[in-house]
C-alpha cells in the first residue's frame, strides 16, 4: 500500500466509525465494551474460536462475536446498546474474510424484525453516503427471493431435490450435507449472486434450520425470525428477533455439539453463564451484527480486504 | 493415495475428481456469517482442457492427482507417437496423438516443451511460447512490399498454416506465438 493509499484507507475508516457512532448517538443507543477474551467459545459448528493459553489456568477464547456478553448486559438491565469491536474466527481468510474483523453489533429492546432490519439498512445507507454512494433499500422474504431467482421455494423442496439442485450447481459430495448447509450453498450460489448489487437488500424469514439464535416465527414454524442484509453482491449483516427461551437455547447448543462430535470438530463447553442469564430473563429484543470491513469494501470500491487493511492477515 | 484438505487448496494444485486429473485455477472461500463454509474453485480438466466451476465443503478432502510438469526435449515423431526426453534423467517418453493434440503443429525437433505426466505417462504437451519454423509453401513475395499490410497463407514444415505478411518468402523461417498461432516476425538469421 502506498502512502497516499494508506492515508486514504485510514481516513475513510475513521469516517465510517464516526458516522456509525453519531447514528447511534442520535437514536440514544449506548456504546458499550465487553470482553474480547472470554471463558467460553460458541458451540456453532461453523465457527472455530481461537484458544488462548493463560499460564496454568483454563484457556480463554477470543470472542467470535460479542453477542453473549451483550445479552448478559441486557439481562442485567442495560438499555439499548451497541458496540464496535474486533471479533475473531479461525481459518476464515480470503478476499472478503479476515480472521480478525470488526463488527458493529447492537440490541434494541421491543424492536421486531422489521424495525431492526430497517434500522440496519438505514445505517448501511448512511455509511455508503460518506462517498456519495446512494443505494435504495428493498425488502424481500427468503422465500420470495428464491422464487424470484430460482423459480422455486427452497423450503418446500425435499432433501433429495436440494441435493440434486446443489449438485447441478457444482457442489461436490452434496449428498453428505444436511439441509442447512445445502441452503447455504444454493442460496449463495443461485440467489445472492444474482441479487442486483446496487440495492441494499433486506432478506428476511430464513428457514427454521438456520434459526441460529433467532426465535422461530409464531405464524409459520418453517421460518425463523432472522434477516440478512446484502449489498454489492455480498452479505453485510445478520440479525435476529432474539431467542429468549433458555431451554430451547440449550437444546440448540446441544445439537451443535452433536454435529461437532460427528464431524470431528474441536469440542467446547456450553456457556452456562449465558444460559443462566437467559433463565433470569432476557428482555424482548432484536439484535444484529454488521461487518464493518465489508461496508468499507463497498465504500472504498475495492474487491479485496488486502487493498483496505493496513496490515493484511497474510502479511502480518 | 495422498490427499489434500480444502484448506490446502491453492492455484496449481493437482487433484482427482470423478476419475480425471484437474489443476486448480482459482480458489475462493465462501462463508456466510452463520453457516457452512465452502471452497469455490475453478478447475481445469488436464485431459480435456475444459475449465469448470466446482464447490467443496470446507474441511473435505480430495485425492491428489499424480501429475507432474517436466521440461523435455522433443526428439522425433515416428508416425504414431511423438518422442520426448527428460532433460535431467534422459528418460524417454512417447506421447500419443491425444496427448499431443494441436501442439503437433508447433513441434520442432530439439525444442524444449513442457510435458505433463499423469501416472508417469504423457497427458499433454505444451510447446514453447515462441517457435521458429520454415515456410515450405506460400505465394511469391512482393519485393519491397512492407507497407501495404496485406496477408497471405503460408504452410510450415510441421504442416501448420499461418497468415503472414506479403513480403515473407517461401524457404524463410518465421517466428510464431504458439498460444495464438500468429506470425510474430521473420526469424533472426543465426
Amino acid at each position: 500500500m502506498s502512502q497516499s493509499e494508506l492515508i486514504k484507507t485510514l481516513k475513510l475508516r475513521a469516517e465510517l466509525l464516526a458516522t456509525a457512532r453519531s447514528f447511534f448517538a442520535q437514536r440514544s443507543v449506548l456504546e458499550v465494551e465487553t470482553p474480547v477474551l472470554g471463558a467460553s467459545a460458541v458451540t456453532d459448528p461453523n465457527i472455530q474460536s481461537f484458544v488462548v493459553a493463560d499460564e496454568n489456568k483454563p484457556p480463554r477464547y477470543l470472542q467470535s462475536s460479542p453477542e453473549f456478553f451483550m445479552k448478559r448486559l441486557l439481562v442485567n438491565g442495560a438499555p439499548d446498546i451497541y458496540q464496535i469491536t474486533k471479533a475473531f474466527r479461525q481459518a476464515e481468510a480470503g478476499a472478503r474474510h479476515n480472521p480478525e474483523f470488526t463488527l458493529i453489533e447492537w440490541y434494541r429492546r421491543q424492536f421486531d424484525l422489521a424495525q431492526i432490519s430497517q434500522e440496519t439498512a438505514e445505517l448501511v445507507q448512511q455509511l455508503l453516503l460518506i462517498r456519495e454512494i446512494s443505494l435504495p433499500i428493498q425488502r424481500i422474504s427468503y422465500r420470495a427471493a428464491c422464487q424470484q431467482m430460482l423459480g422455486l421455494d427452497l423450503i418446500e423442496q425435499s432433501l433429495q431435490s436440494l441435493i440434486q439442485l446443489a449438485t447441478k450447481q457444482g457442489l461436490v459430495a452434496a449428498d453428505k450435507l444436511p439441509r442447512a448447509a445445502l441452503y447455504d450453498f444454493i442460496f449463495d450460489q443461485a440467489v445472492v449472486a444474482r441479487l442486483p448489487q446496487d440495492v441494499i437488500h433486506i432478506v428476511e424469514y430464513y428457514p427454521a434450520e438456520q434459526a441460529s439464535l433467532a426465535q422461530l416465527s409464531q405464524t409459520d414454524a418453517q421460518l425463523a425470525e432472522r434477516f440478512e442484509i446484502f449489498a454489492g453482491g455480498f452479505e453485510l449483516a445478520n440479525g435476529f428477533l432474539e431467542l429468549r427461551d433458555a431451554d430451547e437455547q440449550r437444546q440448540r447448543f446441544q445439537q451443535d455439539l452433536q454435529i461437532r462430535s460427528e464431524q470431528g470438530l474441536p469440542m467446547v463447553a456450553i456457556d452456562e453463564t449465558f444460559i443462566a442469564a437467559l433463565r433470569q430473563g432476557l428482555p424482548a429484543c432484536a439484535g444484529v451484527a454488521l461487518g464493518l470491513d465489508r461496508v468499507h469494501l463497498i465504500v472504498a470500491q475495492v474487491d479485496s480486504l488486502d487493498q483496505l487493511l493496513p496490515f493484511s492477515w497474510s502479511a502480518l | 493415495m495422498a490427499g489434500y484438505n480444502t484448506n490446502e487448496f491453492r492455484s496449481g494444485l493437482k487433484i482427482m475428481l470423478d476419475g480425471d486429473p484437474y489443476t486448480i485455477v482459482e480458489n475462493i472461500l465462501v462463508k456466510p456469517g452463520k453457516g457452512q463454509a465452502f471452497s469455490r474453485v475453478k478447475i481445469r480438466n488436464l485431459k480435456t482442457g475444459r475449465v469448470v466451476d466446482k464447490t467443496f465443503k470446507s474441511g473435505d478432502s480430495v485425492d491428489a492427482a499424480d501429475v507432474m510438469e517436466v521440461d523435455m526435449q522433443y526428439l522425433y515423431a515416428d508416425g504414431e507417437d511423438w518422442h520426448f526426453m527428460d532433460q535431467t534423467t534422459f528418460e524417454q517418453h512417447a506421447a500419443n496423438k491425444t496427448a499431443v493434440g494441436d501442439a503437433a503443429l508447433w513441434l520442432k525437433e530439439q525444442d524444449i516443451c513442457v510435458v505433463t505426466l499423469y501416472n508417469g505417462a504423457p497427458l499433454s504437451i505444451q510447446p514453447p511460447n515462441f517457435v521458429e519454423l520454415k515456410i515450405v509453401e506460400t505465394d511469391p513475395g512482393l519485393k519491397g512490399d512492407t507497407a501495404t499490410g496485406g496477408i497471405k497463407p503460408a504452410y510450415l514444415e510441421t504442416g501448420a498454416m499461418v497468415r503472414v505478411p506479403l513480403f515473407v518468402d517461401q524457404g524463410e523461417s518465421i517466428r510464431i506465438d504458439t498460444r495464438s498461432g500468429e506470425y510474430v516476425s521473420r526469424a533472426k538469421e543465426s
